[in-house]
């Protein structure tokens, strides 16, 4: 398409002169355009004319229950501030490994921060770039968690070391995921929106354990760590999907 | 053609015979803009609302019946209405009403077809809806309704809407760009093979027409 064609698209329906009257009539493609655009003139609204019946007192009633109209942004900060609170309750009331690097712990809570822009991202209206520029970012953070732990430090009792790990992130990641997933019902379901808030959600869990565990076995950060993390955001992500919408805006 | 509401955001389109005389552009200047009544009605004035409704509900009604059919569309414009009561509070008072009034039903009509699995354009649905002529303003031809729904049918989501909000709506290429989350070049590369697409789905009847 080139930009005569563009112009021309900008000005279908309206008479054309000078040099687009002559490109127009001279470019197949236009001609096919203005034909197809003719064409559909005559299409009536199929539409009638009677208001749908109960509306406004569904609207009147809405607002009774509501008269309140919240901004878009309670909703991360809400959700910002539970996910903080569990992680330092997680992180003060399990035993901290003293033996895990500082580097974990920074990427862990470079982690944390990740997930709390994630969470604006996904639950802001109409950030598509945002959206999609914070996966990235996250996916770098979580890499960096998994790298910082010591690859020279093993557990000793895989299974029962693992155990403990997996139900750390499991029950960290509960509340923010179903905060996350109800939040995501209130507005239209987005396959991206509703990927990303569940993986900055499920961190919450891998964010304690950057503090509570140093075992750097990859079979023990792939299992404990990695799938469960994945597995959580999954579940959360197709329970959103089957949830109906309280509202289809964006 | 139209949408037979009253435009607030007054743009200079030929092809929708907007403000052609002195006394529709008395009309359209003495009426509240959407989004001033869309800040009203955030602000709990619910007559804004009512404004907003009257001037949309058809427009609305008539998008939703080109997309799902007539039966859900009726289902879906209350559900586009109740949306913007709901989510007013994320509304962006700086963004256009039209567009974001757009996006919500688009929304309403992807999830039902998400849900209920089927064509976006239910063929059969659209020609029953054809064959009562109580909301049509104009002659109706069912066969070219017919063709015409038939090729829309056809095309990818993309085009289709970008063809349908332009053509039928008469939303502008910055507007759709706006309600799809889309560049304007972007819009307008769909609707420009969109249109094209179309007139080779529909040569018989430019032919026979």
């Amino acid at each position: 398409m080139t930009p005569q064609c563009q112009s021309v698209l900008d000005r279908l329906g309206a008479p054309l002169s000078g040099e687009l009257l002559a490109h127009a009539q001279g470019c197949s493609e236009c001609q096919q355009v203005q034909r197809s655009y003719e064409l559909m003139r005559s299409q009536a609204l199929p539409s009638a004319e009677v208001a749908p019946a109960g509306v406004s007192e569904r609207v009147a009633s809405e607002l009774h229950r509501r008269p309140r109209a919240y901004r878009w942004w309670w909703g991360p900060v809400a959700l910002g501030a539970i996910y903080s609170l569990l992680v330092v309750v997680g992180i003060l009331v399990l035993s901290v490994d003293d033996t895990a690097p500082q580097s974990l712990r920074i990427a862990g809570l470079g982690l944390a921060l990740a997930s709390l822009i994630g969470f604006v991202a996904a639950l802001a209206p109409g950030s598509r770039r945002t959206r999609n520029a914070v996966f990235p970012v996250v996916g770098v953070m979580l890499l960096s968690v998994l790298a910082a732990a010591r690859t020279t430090q093993y557990g000793q009792h895989f299974w029962v070391d693992g155990a403990s790990c997996l139900l750390v992130e499991v029950l960290t990641s509960l509340i923010p995921l179903a905060l996350g997933v109800w939040l995501l019902t209130r507005t239209a379901f987005h396959p991206i929106r509703s990927l990303l808030l569940p993986f900055c959600a499920a961190t919450a869990g891998l964010v304690v354990l950057s503090f509570h565990c140093a075992d750097g076995l990859p079979a023990h950060l792939l299992v404990f760590h990695l799938l469960p993390w994945l597995v959580l955001s999954a579940v959360a992500w197709l329970i959103r999907a089957r949830t109906p919408s309280y509202s289809y805006a964006p | 053609m139209g949408a037979g509401f009253p435009k607030s955001d007054v743009t200079l389109k030929p092809e929708t015979g907007l403000l052609r005389n002195a006394e529709d552009a008395g009309v359209e200047a003495s009426q509240d803009s959407d989004e001033s009544l869309m800040a009203r009605f955030c602000d709990s004035d619910l007559p804004a609302f009512e404004k907003l409704f009257q001037r949309y509900s058809r427009p609305i009604r008539a998008y939703l019946s080109r997309l799902v059919g007539p039966g859900p569309a009726e289902d879906l414009a209350q559900a586009t209405f109740l949306s913007v009561v709901r989510s007013r509070g994320r509304f962006d008072r700086n963004a256009r009403f039209r567009p974001w009034l757009y996006t919500i039903a688009t929304n309403a009509a992807r999830d039902h077809h998400r849900r209920h699995r089927e064509d976006l354009i239910d063929e059969s649905r659209l020609l029953s809806e054809a064959s009562d002529p109580s909301g049509a303003s104009v002659p109706r031809d069912e066969g070219l309704e017919r063709a015409v729904q038939n090729a829309l049918g056809q095309l990818p989501e993309g085009q289709r809407l970008a063809i349908v909000m332009h053509r039928f709506q008469n939303l502008s290429f910055a507007e759709i760009a706006q309600a799809l989350d889309l560049s304007e070049s972007a819009v307008k590369v769909r609707a420009h093979r969109g249109y094209k697409r179309l007139r080779e789905l529909l040569e018989g009847v430019w032919k026979s027409g």
